[in-house]
């Protein structure tokens, strides 16, 4: 299934598909990711899209289970990058996110 | 189903709606029953029955549930991967409906609000991370509801009032619902995360959780997104 127009309709400005790219070099040429948004749960992704750039600093996991932290490990020391955990938030910061999205315009995508 | 996959899709759902049917209810009767979705055992089926419909005790809220979003964690209490989860449990923690009884002692909260709850479902208040205000790493009793307690695969839930959610204006329960935990979790980590509008954000996969994510970060401002799809495999949320 061929996700980059459902990422670009959500409003994406680029999409790079790491099963035919790899997604630290691609990234590397657009300056490098502030913060990469793990939202999904292996492990290996992390360290490939984290990988190797010092100008990319730092992955956010909600959701994540696992590997992620020890196989992205090494690769996170020598450019002072973390790996962070996300736990959703409170109860007050749902109520921020419902806010949020109805000024906005988020919504789930049917 | 011994093992598995899980068997989420084996009741009704309608776009993440959990349908448990429009009927009419005469709450506080004797004969008040509610229909819910419950696990029995780890891998058990998922069956619908009937209960009684639970009074709120102090500090909480009965919510008339509207929509009910389904996540990949509700897995866990069909699975049982959770660890102390007891059952008979009723899944679901992306929750949104209507109060429609308030506790003893509940200050701020009224019948008739529209409310959501989320993945936290409550706190204790006197651990060292809720006096620190970090009520969603409580130490004693994290109450994640459909884990800790019964969620929203059901006509009504008790929520802690500490809990809810207001839901504003214009915002539908089936659209409420599914950011009470995939929503929150990529809207709060963008905006902890330390980017500025203008940087470049990454968004890893594009589901349950991906495809809010990707919106909050273009309206958020970031100004480049990128989204990397893996193709082939799961997505928390």
């Amino acid at each position: 299934m061929d996700k980059e127009p459902l990422a670009r309709k959500l409003g994406a400005w680029s999409y790079i598909d790491s099963k035919t790219q790899d997604p630290a070099a691609e990234l590397l040429k657009l300056g490098g990711a502030k913060v990469v948004l793990a939202t999904v749960t292996s492990g290996d992704s992390d360290e490939r899209d984290l990988g190797r750039s010092r100008r990319q600093r730092k992955i956010n996991h909600p959701g994540c289970r696992g590997r992620a932290a020890a196989s992205a490990r090494d690769s996170a020391d020598s450019g002072r990058r973390s790996i962070v955990g996300w736990p959703s938030g409170s109860s007050i910061d749902s109520q921020d996110t419902l806010s949020f999205s109805v000024l906005t315009g988020v919504r789930r995508d049917e | 189903m011994a093992g598995g996959k899980p068997e989420l899709l084996e009741v009704p759902v309608i776009l993440g709606r959990v349908d448990v049917g429009a009927r009419n209810h005469t709450i506080g009767g004797p004969m008040s029953k509610m229909r819910l979705v419950q696990v029995t055992r780890p891998n058990g089926p998922l069956e619908i029955v009937e209960r009684e419909i639970p009074e709120p005790a102090a500090g909480q809220v009965r919510i008339k549930v509207e929509a009910c979003g389904i996540c990949h964690s509700d897995s866990m209490t069909k699975e049982g991967t959770w660890p102390g989860i007891q059952y008979p449990r009723v899944p679901g923690h992306e929750i949104a409906g209507v109060i429609d009884a308030v506790g003893a002692g509940v200050a701020g909260w009224k019948e008739g609000q529209r409310v959501g709850v989320g993945w936290h479902g409550g706190h204790c208040g006197y651990c060292d991370s809720c006096r620190r205000g970090d009520f969603v790493t409580c130490q004693i009793a994290p109450q994640v509801p459909g884990i800790a307690y019964d969620g929203g695969y059901a006509e009504y839930m008790i929520a802690p009032a500490g809990a809810l959610a207001l839901i504003p204006e214009g915002l539908s329960a089936v659209d409420a619902g599914p950011l009470m935990c995939a929503g929150i979790t990529t809207f709060n980590s963008l905006r902890n995360s330390g980017a500025r509008p203008g940087d470049l954000v990454a968004i890893l996969g594009i589901g349950g959780l991906g495809h809010l994510g990707i919106q909050f970060a273009a309206k958020m401002g970031f100004q480049h997104r990128c989204d990397c799809a893996r193709h082939g495999q799961g997505t928390a949320g």
